[in-house]
Parts: structure tokens; sequence; C-alpha cells
């Protein structure tokens, strides 16, 4: 049985891994390339056996982060989660549209203006709270479809940005 | 589990502005707090030591384990009631550790008034019991007031026979009450030290009795002293009334330590727990994440992450209801449910957070309520998709799950929503509110437009024909009594909350409670989880 999972270390190189195990072995594929080995509990660590070379190695878990020494080194390793940041998962980002029915209390921007992914597009007020439509990628607005006053019903577009076209191979 | 990830930016404008004004709230917050607790006219404290009797603060100092944390309950209760001249509705309660057993402490502060109940006080003493009688906290009652307050004895005596009622309920449940005798226990109250467990007094100012010398001479012609009539040798040689005569009040605290000390300790309920970790992000920051304005919405997620042990949590259907954020955490190492708002309460919502409260009752997990709801969706397309129908499971579900729950107002708590997130009516085992926090039937706009309408309409089948200002009065008018019936200061002030506390020390609230809840076994439910 066997399971990929994505490893960042030192918070710079992430490296896609998959572990298959046999028995008390196991084999480790890490970026396409398969290593065989086993871990065992020794002491306060483990005695990691990677082909033919046998090494003590220790880790601590603070968070979701594991350190790991042995090699005479040290790295803070994490795995990323692959279902993280799922609820956060945007759209393309071409049009904002209205999460539900409501009022248009504030628009910050106006058709030509340059926007970076996460400012705030228009304000919009609904069941007695305001929202911000936050801009889902950096684009050039291309269009304001309500006014400041305006009601509007749910998926009603609310401000749209120009669409880039996918830039061509060289 | 994975970290929540922070996507606060600490420089942005929106955050400093936020953090400007939820500091001054802050700063608000701590000053009313020492006011309330502190704050007595010179006279008052120099009749306190004519009688050799300690503040109720000394007298805490002197019963609570030195260095141990002491989570104060309802401490601005009657803040906005009474003109101000009842400050904490004279009366001190909380959880603390006393000869390391936790207790509920109710205590009487007499440096007022000669710590007389009013109305508040008597609902503030009924809370206490109640939280002690659901958590299985035995009770120590500090015993120092002059008994009701008379011009109010109406809306006194309407509620406190509960106070007597929920003593025997203790003592039926086999959780232990100590009664320190300080000051008066005259008529009614005199049962409070004579339903306990055991009883100290002390000789020269402790007294219980039915009527006083004044009111026995009245009726029978009899004359007494007071120490004849209900003092504490009489009462621990003669009586029986009570157990215990001490000459000071150092010596009454020291063998009320000693009394605790003797009581078993209880077995707290299962629970899966960890070694306690700070949250990876700083709590700090929710000064600028919680926006400066009511209507303003914020992520809760982040608020999440500056309250749970690592920052560490496992979201259960990421994708789906999104305005309900639900999951699981631990805090101060207990396991927790979390179910938070952001905002209004769709169908999808509901349901999601009805079926999660169904799991947590299943697995015997307490139950977590972060508070920033606006109501239910309302429109057509909302009530032909049934979203009352989705309310009410919800609502269901809510009131029928039976592990602890603990709630915290964070921002908005409106109308049924308040109630969908185990609001004070539901029951909740502690419940906490933020101080920029509102709740209300509807918000004040909501109110003012639909009440200018009707009585604007009502004026006109009457023939009058109110002119534009008269509209605006009456505008005014309702708005003004929401905005002042929904702040979190006049809501704490009436008991609607178990007090108003800092967002910074949400957690440790939390932590606290948390290990008080525990000391009443968890029941779990059996019967299957519906995927409504």
């Amino acid at each position: 049985m066997s399971r990929p999972f994505e490893i960042g270390i030192d918070s710079e190189r992430s490296h896609a891994v998959e572990v298959a195990r046999h028995g008390d072995s196991a084999t480790l594929t890490i970026d396409g390339r398969s290593y065989h080995g086993s871990l065992r509990p020794a002491g306060d660590g483990y005695e990691l056996t990677l082909e033919d070379r046998t090494e003590r190695v220790w880790t601590y878990v603070s968070g979701d982060t594991v350190w790991l020494h042995g090699f005479g080194a040290c790295w803070a390793m994490s795995v990323i989660d692959p279902e993280k940041n799922l609820a956060t998962t945007a759209l393309s980002g071409d049009l904002a549209s209205a999460p539900m029915p409501g009022t248009m209390i504030n628009v910050g921007v106006a058709p030509g203006d340059a926007v970076a992914a996460g400012q705030t597009l228009v304000v919009i007020e609904s069941m007695k709270m305001q929202s911000e439509i936050i801009a889902e990628r950096d684009g050039i607005v291309d269009r304001v479809f309500v006014a400041v006053g305006e009601t509007f019903d749910r998926g009603a577009p609310l401000v749209s940005l120009e669409i880039v076209a996918e830039p061509e191979e060289a | 589990m994975h970290r929540l990830e922070s996507h606060v930016d600490t420089s942005s404008p929106t955050y400093r502005a936020y953090r400007e004004h939820n500091l001054e709230l802050s700063a608000e917050l701590r000053e009313s707090l020492r006011s309330a607790r502190f704050d007595r006219p010179q006279r008052a404290l120099d009749r306190l030591a004519e009688q050799q009797k300690l503040p109720v603060r000394e007298r805490l100092e002197l019963l609570l384990d030195r260095g141990s944390p002491f989570l104060e309950l309802m401490p601005l209760a009657a803040n906005r009631h009474y003109d101000g001249e009842a400050p904490q509705a004279l009366l001190v309660t909380g959880v603390g550790v006393v000869s390391g057993r936790e207790v509920m402490v109710i205590a009487n502060d007499s440096s007022l008034k000669g710590g007389a109940w009013y109305p508040i006080t008597t609902r503030k003493i009924i809370r206490a019991l109640e939280i002690a009688l659901e958590n299985h906290l035995p009770v120590i009652h500090m015993l120092d007031s002059g008994g009701a307050n008379l011009n109010l004895q109406d809306e006194i005596y309407s509620t406190a026979g509960h106070i007597f009622q929920q003593q025997c309920h203790l003592s039926a449940r086999g959780i232990q009450q100590l009664a320190v005798v300080f000051g008066y226990c005259t008529a009614g109250a005199a049962y409070t030290p004579t339903l306990c467990d055991q009883t100290i007094m002390v000789r020269e100012r402790g007294c219980v009795f039915l009527a006083g010398p004044p009111l026995v001479k009245a009726a029978t012609g009899e004359e007494n002293t007071t120490e004849e009539l209900g003092g504490a040798d009489m009462h621990t040689s003669v009586s029986g009334v009570a157990d215990y005569a001490v000459d000071s009040e150092q010596e009454a605290l020291s063998l009320a330590r000693d009394i605790v000390g003797l009581w078993s300790r209880r077995e707290k309920s299962d629970s899966d727990r960890r070694v306690p970790e700070d949250p990876f992000h700083d709590p700090d920051e929710l000064y600028g994440i919680i926006p400066d304005d009511i209507k303003k919405q914020f992520e809760m997620r982040e608020v999440i992450a500056r309250i749970v042990d690592g920052s560490m949590f496992h979201e259960f259907k990421p994708a789906y209801g999104e305005t309900m954020v639900t999951g699981w955490a631990f805090i101060w190492g207990f396991k927790v449910g979390i179910v938070a708002n952001q905002g209004v309460i769709f169908s999808e919502a509901a349901n999601k957070a009805a079926t999660f409260m169904q799991l947590c009752d299943r697995d015997g997990i307490p139950l977590l309520f972060l508070h920033n709801v606006t109501g239910f969706m309302v429109g057509r397309e909302y009530e032909r998709r049934g979203i009352t129908k989705d309310g009410a499971k919800m609502l269901m579900v809510q009131a029928n799950v039976t592990v602890p729950k603990l709630s915290v107002l964070c921002h908005a708590s409106q109308g049924a929503g308040n109630y969908a997130m185990a609001g004070r009516t539901w029951d909740p085992r502690f419940i906490y509110a933020w101080p920029n926090s509102r709740s209300s039937i509807m918000g004040p706009e909501q109110a003012a437009d639909t009440m200018t309408q009707v009585r604007v309409a009502a004026m006109r089948r009457r023939g009058e024909d109110p002119s534009p200002e008269e509209i605006a009065l009456i505008t005014e008018e309702v708005t003004a009594y929401f905005e002042a019936t929904y702040h979190s200061y006049y809501l704490t002030s009436d008991l609607r909350d178990d007090g108003l506390i800092d967002p910074t020390d949400t957690r440790n609230t939390l932590g606290m409670s948390l290990s008080a809840v525990l000391n009443a076994p968890i029941v779990r439910q059996p019967g299957g989880v519906l995927r409504i």
C-alpha cells in the first residue's frame, strides 16, 4: 500500500514522496527516484537503513514541523497536506459576483484600474453585515456592474477583470 | 490536523485601525473591571475596618490557593443597573482552586449597602449555583449580607426561592457545600448556611436567624442581643444550626481550606487530551482582526488560529456551507468541536452545523460556539428552499445534544442565529462575550425601519399626517433604544453572559471552563448521525 504526499525541507524545497511498505522494510520514492530501506526504534531515536548505509536519527515534532537530526545535520521538515487550502481555493477570478442579495455600499475601483490579488474591489451590505469583495487575481478592471446604493440578486455580476489571453509558447 | 495559515497583514491600515479601536475597548474593559472590584468610598472601607471585617477580595486571597487562577464570573453584573450603586451586584463569584480542588465560590461584598441583595444579585447567585450543579463543582458560600433590598422585594422574591432549592439539589447529587458566615444571614438567607454540609461562623459578627432582634421585639415583645439570638456560640453549642465557631475571619478561612482539603477529589470525565501547546499565531493579533464596526465581516479561522493549541485545526466539510466553520481542535490540551460563524446562516451551513454537533455529541466531545451571526438568510429564494426547516433542524439538534457547550460572542449574535449557536437562553455551560459584541432580536437599523413604517402607517390610519421631523424622531427613538439594549455592557449587566472577556483572554478562559465542565461525566448519546 502506498500513499503519496509532499514534504517541504527548511521551507525552501518541496519534494513529492511516496512510501510503499513491504513487511519490515519499505521502498521510498522521492521525486521519482526509489530507495530501499527500513526504520527501527533505537534508544530515544531510530536506526535508519537506506540501501547499504545505516545511521542513527532523531526526530522532534513541534506542531506540523518535524525536526530531523542525523547524518551530522538538522533539517526542519513539514508535511504539506493535500487537503489544505481546500476552503480557500478560488475560481478563475475573472468575475466577482454577489454571494447573496444585497446593496452596494462602496465601489473602490473603476474600469481601467490595475488591481492586485487580495485588493478590495467593492463593499456590499446584506443581512446587517458588510462584506468586502476581493480581487482573486492581479488584473485590470473591465467593468463595474452595480453603482453605490443599487441592489442586486444573488449571483449578480459585480466587477469583472479584463480577460488575460494565455501566453503562447515562444 | 494542520496548522491554520494566517493571511493577516499586520502592516495594513485596516489592521492598524482595528487594532487601535480594539485596544481602546480593551482598556475600557480593564478599567471597568478594576472600578467594579475596587472603587469604594473611603467611608465604606473605614466602616468595614471598624467592624473588623476584611474586604471580600482579601477574603478570597486567603481562601484560594496562592498563585492559582480564579475564573471570575459575571464581574460586571449590574454595571448598567440601579444607577451603578451596586457594583458587581455586591457579590463576587467564580471558579477557583482551594486545597487543590476546583470549587465555585459565592461571596457577598458588604462594603456597600451592607451587601444587600438586588434582583440581579439573586439571579447571579442562581446562575453560579446552576454552573455548580451542571459541572459538579463544590460550593463555598461566603456569607455577609443584610438581606434583600426591600424596595425591590417583588423582583427578588420572584426568583430567590431557586437558590435554596438548588442547594438541596446540589446536596442530593453529592456535591459538597460549605458556608462561612462573616455577617448577617437573616430570614430566607438563614437557610443558605443551614442547607450546607458544614458551616463555620465568626464570633461576634456572624449571625443566623429567621428574624433579627428588632423584628422579634415587634412580633413577640421578646428582647435579645444578636449573639443570644443567632450567634456563633449559640448555634454551634445549643441549636446545632452551625458546626464551628471561630474568633477571626483569618481563622475561618484557614479552617475552610482544611475542610475542603478533606473532600474526595473528583475524577475528571474522560476526554482526549494532549500536552497543551501555545497557539502558533499570536493572540495579540486578535485586536487587529476584529473589525471596528459590528457590520464589518472578518475571517473566523484567523480567530480560531489564535485560540487553539498550536493553531492546529481539522476542518470538517471545509468546502460546504461556507458561512459556517466546523472542525476539531485542542484548547489547553482538551479536545473540542468548534462551530463558528462567518456571518449569515444559509441552509447548507445550518445542516453542516447540525451534523457536526451530532458527531461531537455521539463521540462525547465538548462543543465551542464562536458567534458572528446576523441571522438566517431571508428572502423569497431562501424561504422557498425551506431555510426555516433547516434552521429548525439546527435548533432541534442544538437543544438535544447533551455534551458540554461553551459559547463566545465574538461579534454579532442576532436573531434566531443566537439560539442556533447556543446563546444564553439555550443553556451553554459557560458563555462569554467580547466587548465589541452586540446581540439583539434584529439590527437597530432594521428595527428602526420596521417600527417607523408601522407607526407612521398607524398614524395615517388615524388621519394624522406625520411631518418628516416626526418620522425622524420615531426612527431616532427606536435606534437609541436598540443601541442601548444590544450593547455588550448592558447585556453583561443583565447577566446575559457569564462575563465580558478581553479577546486575548479567550484561550485561558475557555481552558479553565473546559477543565471545570469535565468535573461532570459526559454522557454519550446513542443513535446514528444524520447526514442532513
